[in-house]
């Protein structure tokens, strides 16, 4: 058997820690980075029957950490904070329990390629908001909202992959404010 | 040398993430395998209160229409596999979806060879979004309802 050479090693260490680089780092979606911030949505109106009067409800759809941690994903516990922390940030979160309205929310599908150097996805999330007193639902619609990200926003595929999730449901989430927003001032929601 | 070609390799391969096959038969009646959004096939979720989203996703040699054909299939198998006769679509989307392929050549440099990407392909692939809500059995049912049982009679031949 030939002995192992210095030069060899180095070679095959170099090789361990790209290939690493590549399919050990992918990191769960941040719940920071989920947050639409400066996108141009008006805070909730003062007159809005939404203002203040809204419980999270049911958050469904998140997902489990990739078991060999090659590819991003969106847990429900980061997903269910994201949806938290943009309601209050726009002013539509109840500061306490039995709110006037619950919101139900469900990340049906984000569609995403495992690899490429432009890499295209979309989220499909639906969002159920019901008044409570009587059970009515206001507003039950699926939004769809897509994103490209390329190797000019970031070189690293698994980097990319983690950007775009955040990207596809930050967007998502932004989409609905501005509809809660535009609903508040529809006068055929029951104050 | 050949580390710096191994290196080269690695290197592209960080930057495109990984490498996955191409399937190129049409996408059948089967459930999506590996992470969400990455397989062909449905998914489903139950989102409560008798409420399901089934989700399908072809790939590129496939219709629209099979792949709403696969989405109410499995709609009407949901039901029937918990006992129901009917049910309602509460939501229908579809929409393409661009998917960007690396365009890769080997190149044999001193024996070793290495992809070397060359540009990208960009092909649509169709996918399909339903909200479906199962009824309790009753006496009659909505105009609107399907009936499980005659949508698998239909699509299931059709699938094939």
């Amino acid at each position: 058997m030939r002995p192992i050479r210095l030069r060899d090693l180095r070679s095959w260490l170099f090789l361990a820690v790209l290939v690493g680089a590549a399919s050990g780092c992918a990191t769960p979606a941040q719940v920071e980075q989920m947050v639409p911030v400066d996108v141009g949505i008006p805070e909730a109106p003062a007159d809005s029957p939404f203002r203040g009067s809204i419980n999270l409800g049911k958050v469904v759809g998140g997902e489990d950490p990739s078991p060999d941690m090659t590819y991003s994903t969106v847990g429900g516990q980061e997903l269910e904070k994201a949806l938290r922390a943009s309601l209050h940030s726009y002013g539509y979160l109840s500061p306490e329990t039995g709110a006037r309205f619950r919101l139900d929310v469900a990340l049906i599908e984000l569609r995403r390629p495992r690899f490429g150097f432009t890499m295209e996805g979309a989220s499909f999330m639906r969002y159920k908001l019901v008044r409570v007193r009587d059970g009515e639902t206001v507003y039950d619609e699926v939004i769809q909202v897509s994103a490209t990200k390329t190797v000019q926003d970031e070189p690293v595929g698994v980097a990319r992959d983690r950007m775009l999730l955040e990207a596809i449901v930050r967007g998502n989430i932004a989409r609905f404010l501005r509809t809660l927003h535009d609903r508040g001032a529809d006068a055929k929601i029951d104050r | 040398m050949i580390g710096k070609r191994a290196g080269a390799v690695a290197l592209i391969a960080l930057l495109a993430g990984c490498a996955a096959p191409t399937k190129l038969e049409p996408t059948g009646y089967t459930q999506a395998q590996g992470p969400r959004g990455a397989g062909y096939g449905y998914r489903d979720m139950d989102l409560g209160g008798d409420e399901f989203s089934i989700v399908v996703a072809g790939n590129r040699e496939t219709s629209k229409e099979r792949v709403a054909d696969i989405a109410l299939l499995r709609a009407a198998s949901i039901a029937q596999e918990r006992g129901r006769t009917h049910f309602i679509i509460l939501k229908r989307e579809a929409r393409a979806h661009e998917v960007f392929r690396p365009q890769i050549i080997p190149v044999f440099v001193g024996g070793v060879m290495a992809p070397i990407p060359v540009g990208e392909r960009s092909t649509a692939e169709p996918m399909t979004l339903l909200l479906i809500r199962l009824l309790p059995r009753q006496q009659s049912y909505p105009r609107d309802a399907i009936e499980a049982a005659d949508a698998t009679r239909r699509l299931a031949d059709r699938l094939q």
